[in-house]
């Protein structure tokens, strides 16, 4: 009996971990809503505003020396990235499903094309795990 | 507010060039030579060189050397059908060298060819110039429109004329851009604003359409037709008017080119004429062996003559409507630039299209481009003034064109997108195409036509791969595209180091090349600057004689002295009609001999001969060393003179102080 709690409390305590490991990792790379400091659930205006204000501040036209204007701009084309995606609602949708993968999946436009493609990656790994 | 150092903008237009300033929270347009924009034609004569308007107005005597339209030719290819049919139509010679178009020039009896990238480096050199003198300082830069459809390789051109004329280029951005920049921040919207600018030029016609909320103004798409324009509806016009004559008097037109020029301006002049009129006429006469040609128009014939034309303005309009994904009953502001603006049809048109919408129009359509471009000057310069929201503004400009790769069997795969928002940054993955492949020629093209051989090559290189069958490597490529045309390509096979690779143009001028033209450009100026000071000298030389004659005439004729001294006069004026084209330091030689002369008279009232004999001999003997003009002013010549007719010598300008000197050279320049 007791054999079987400790099993239990292992096996809770391990998905506990992994959960938190997941979740950590991800708050480690950082998604495109935090990249513009936004809600999962914000607007299509929120975003372009939160964009705009942060273009405004990081666009390398603003920045006045050049070794900054390098970094700059890598930041300035990752948030247009980040504002692109989410601003497309078809491209939010897979996002929000399969993650930053989706950008390299090429030949998909409408939301099946994106379901298909992700569960044809996804499927082996739940069927083969 | 003063500044020591400005920044400026330059609309560099293939027919009128126009450069603006932003001063103290507005935008002030530089004249030249009085109008406010420069005629973008260089000119070559026995003497010198002409830019702007003077080269413009001598046009009709020197149609070969004159250099138009250079916009036209630059960072295109000789072989291009463009560079070939615009070639029909230029009076000037244009020749091959390198596979690249040279206008062949005579230059003070010699023969040169130039490039199109000097002839435009005159142009903005002169443009820096007159701001220079216009502003009273040094010009740090420029802000330089091209037309949106320029491609990389004439986007470098462009680049490569403002580093012979030695100006640094903040920023080159597309003329209907500009336009849009102007009227965003001119009229200080509040909330989201798209506007969409339609840009009427000679020879191509360029939509944008772009978004504006918050300061910020997105560039959404851009769209252009390259063979839709004014010169379109000439064409038209000079078509019907030879199937006329041909019809009525058996005569074919076609042959005498002469003729067909006259009969096209002709018709440009009718068309502009019918955009304020609803008729007008076209009177030529002797046109064609002695066939003198009237024909009168109306403004409806003349709209039915291009009816679809006008109507293939709508199709660029609906492109970029559909490439932003937008309705056109989202768009709040309709702008029209560009010449052919003006015709009543294409207004109605576009207005039409938007369901009686009405068209913003500028108070300034000719000058709005450049002051677009005074605007992006000042940001890009740092130039902030209180009174101005220029600090909050910003332009996310696009890519004009697509960005790719060759893959197999020379087909284009783009990587960037035309209307990606720059900078951009992409990748792709991919793979060889044969088994047991060791290198991977990566090439790079930019175009939108669907094999490589139509588009545009930038560069290629290879990388090493390991050996595998065909398909199992994974190479990476990586575009970089920053604002200022610069671009990248990185590759490499995964997990091994990358090859990069700046992408230029291959036909671009080579440094070595670009070194020796601004050489040539300061010899130019050089040579400009001493025929300028040439002139002045004659003008003082022979305004200084006069004023000695007229001072002499009106005092005693028998005063043996002053007898001499017009009698030197006289020697010195048909000196002068001789002598043409003397050198500036025999004309100044004379003028200090006339001054001496003139001044021993009025110092001494019983004169030595001596003196005055050896004065004499020195101002007509040859000369050799080159003097520097007095500085005193001279003394009023004779003293009995009488009072009334020294006051109408005294407009003559003869003083010749150092200050003086230098007006007179800035003038004429």
């Amino acid at each position: 009996k007791h054999r079987r709690r400790i099993q239990i409390v292992v096996i809770s305590l391990y998905l506990a971990f992994t959960i938190f490991e997941a979740d950590w990792n991800l708050r480690r790379d950082g998604d495109f809503y935090q990249a513009l400091g936004v809600d999962h659930d914000a607007d299509d205006k929120a975003l372009k505003s939160k964009f705009r204000r942060l273009a405004a501040q990081y666009h390398p036209d603003k920045i006045s020396s050049a070794e900054a204007r390098e970094n700059a701009e890598a930041y300035f084309v990752h948030l247009k990235l980040a504002s692109d995606t989410l601003l497309s609602p078809v491209k939010r949708f897979a996002y929000d499903r399969f993650g930053p993968d989706i950008l390299g999946w090429r030949q998909c436009s409408s939301f099946q094309d994106y379901v298909l493609r992700g569960f044809q990656l996804l499927a082996p790994y739940y069927i083969g795990g | 507010m003063a500044l020591d150092s400005y920044a400026i903008g330059i609309d560099l237009g293939t027919a009128n060039t126009c450069v603006g300033v932003y001063l103290d929270g507005r935008v002030e347009i530089i004249p030249h030579e009085g109008r406010s924009s420069m005629p973008s034609y260089v000119a070559f004569t026995e003497t010198g060189r002409l830019i702007g308007a003077a080269a413009k107005s001598q046009v009709g005597i020197n149609p070969k050397n004159t250099v138009f339209d250079a916009l036209r030719l630059i960072g295109r290819r000789y072989s291009d059908a463009e560079v070939q049919a615009d070639m029909k139509h230029f009076p000037f010679q244009v020749l091959e060298k390198k596979g690249k178009p040279v206008i062949s020039v005579e230059y003070r009896g010699n023969t040169r060819h130039l490039t199109p990238e000097e002839i435009l480096s005159m142009i903005l050199s002169r443009a820096k110039k007159d701001a220079e003198i216009y502003l009273g300082s040094t010009i740090m830069g420029a802000v330089i429109t091209v037309p949106s459809y320029f491609n990389s390789s004439q986007r470098q051109a462009i680049r490569d004329a403002a580093l012979i004329s030695e100006l640094p280029v903040l920023l080159l951005i597309n003329g209907p851009t500009a336009a849009c920049s102007d009227y965003v921040i001119t009229r200080r919207f509040e909330g989201e604003r798209n506007v969409l600018v339609a840009d009427f030029g000679a020879g191509t016609f360029n939509v944008v359409l772009a978004s504006f909320e918050e300061g910020i103004l997105e560039v959404k798409s851009t769209a252009s037709d390259l063979h839709l324009g004014g010169e379109d509806y000439d064409n038209r016009m000079v078509n019907h008017f030879v199937n006329e004559i041909k019809r009525k008097t058996k005569k074919d037109l076609t042959v005498n080119r002469r003729a067909l020029r006259r009969l096209r301006t002709a018709c440009e002049a009718a068309k502009c004429e019918l955009s304020s009129r609803k008729q007008t006429q076209i009177e030529i006469d002797s046109l064609y062996d002695e066939f003198d040609f009237t024909s009168t128009i109306t403004r409806a014939w003349f709209e039915e003559l291009c009816q679809d034309l006008f109507r293939s303005h709508l199709d660029p309009v609906e492109r970029v409507l559909r490439d932003a994904k937008m309705d056109k009953s989202s768009v709040h502001h309709v702008i029209v630039i560009g010449g052919s603006s003006r015709i009543p049809k294409l207004q109605t048109l576009l207005s039409y299209y938007w369901g009686g919408k009405e068209l913003s129009k500028f108070l300034n359509p000719d000058e709005t481009v450049a002051r677009g471009a005074a605007i992006h000057a000042a940001i890009m310069s740092g130039y902030n003034s209180k009174s101005s929201n220029l600090d909050e503004f910003l332009l996310l400009d696009v890519a004009p064109f697509s960005l790719g790769i060759e893959t197999a069997a020379g087909c284009m795969t783009p990587i960037i997108k035309r209307n990606s928002t720059i900078p951009i940054r992409k990748s792709v993955v991919v793979s060889t195409y044969e088994d047991n492949q060791t290198s991977f020629l990566v090439s790079a093209f930019e175009g939108e036509r669907a094999l490589t051989k139509y588009n545009i090559p930038l560069g290629e290189f290879s990388i090493q791969v390991s050996p595998a069958p065909r398909g199992v490597p994974q190479i990476e490529i990586t575009f970089d595209c920053d604002r200022h045309d610069n671009k990248w390509v990185t590759a490499a096979e995964r997990g091994t180091e990358k090859g990069k690779i700046y992408l230029r143009y291959f036909d671009r001028l080579s440094p070595e090349e670009i070194e020796r033209m601004k050489v040539e450009a300061r010899i130019y100026d050089a040579v400009d600057k001493a025929e300028a000071e040439r002139v002045s000298a004659r003008n003082a030389l022979e305004s200084h004689v006069y004023s000695v004659k007229r001072d002499v005439s009106s005092s005693d004729p028998r005063n043996a002295s002053i007898l001499r001294v017009a009698t030197l006069a006289d020697i010195l004026l048909r000196w002068l009609d001789e002598n043409q084209s003397a050198q500036a330091s025999e004309y100044l030689l004379r003028l200090t001999g006339l001054r001496e002369v003139a001044a021993s008279i009025t110092s001494e009232s019983i004169d030595t001969d001596t003196t005055k004999v050896e004065a004499v001999e020195r101002v007509q003997m040859p000369v050799q060393p080159i003097q520097a003009p007095p500085s005193q002013p001279l003394k009023k010549p004779p003293p009995s003179a009488d009072t009334g007719a020294d006051a109408n010598s005294a407009p003559i300008n003869v003083t010749f102080s150092a200050g003086n000197w230098q007006k007179t050279f800035k003038d004429s320049t």
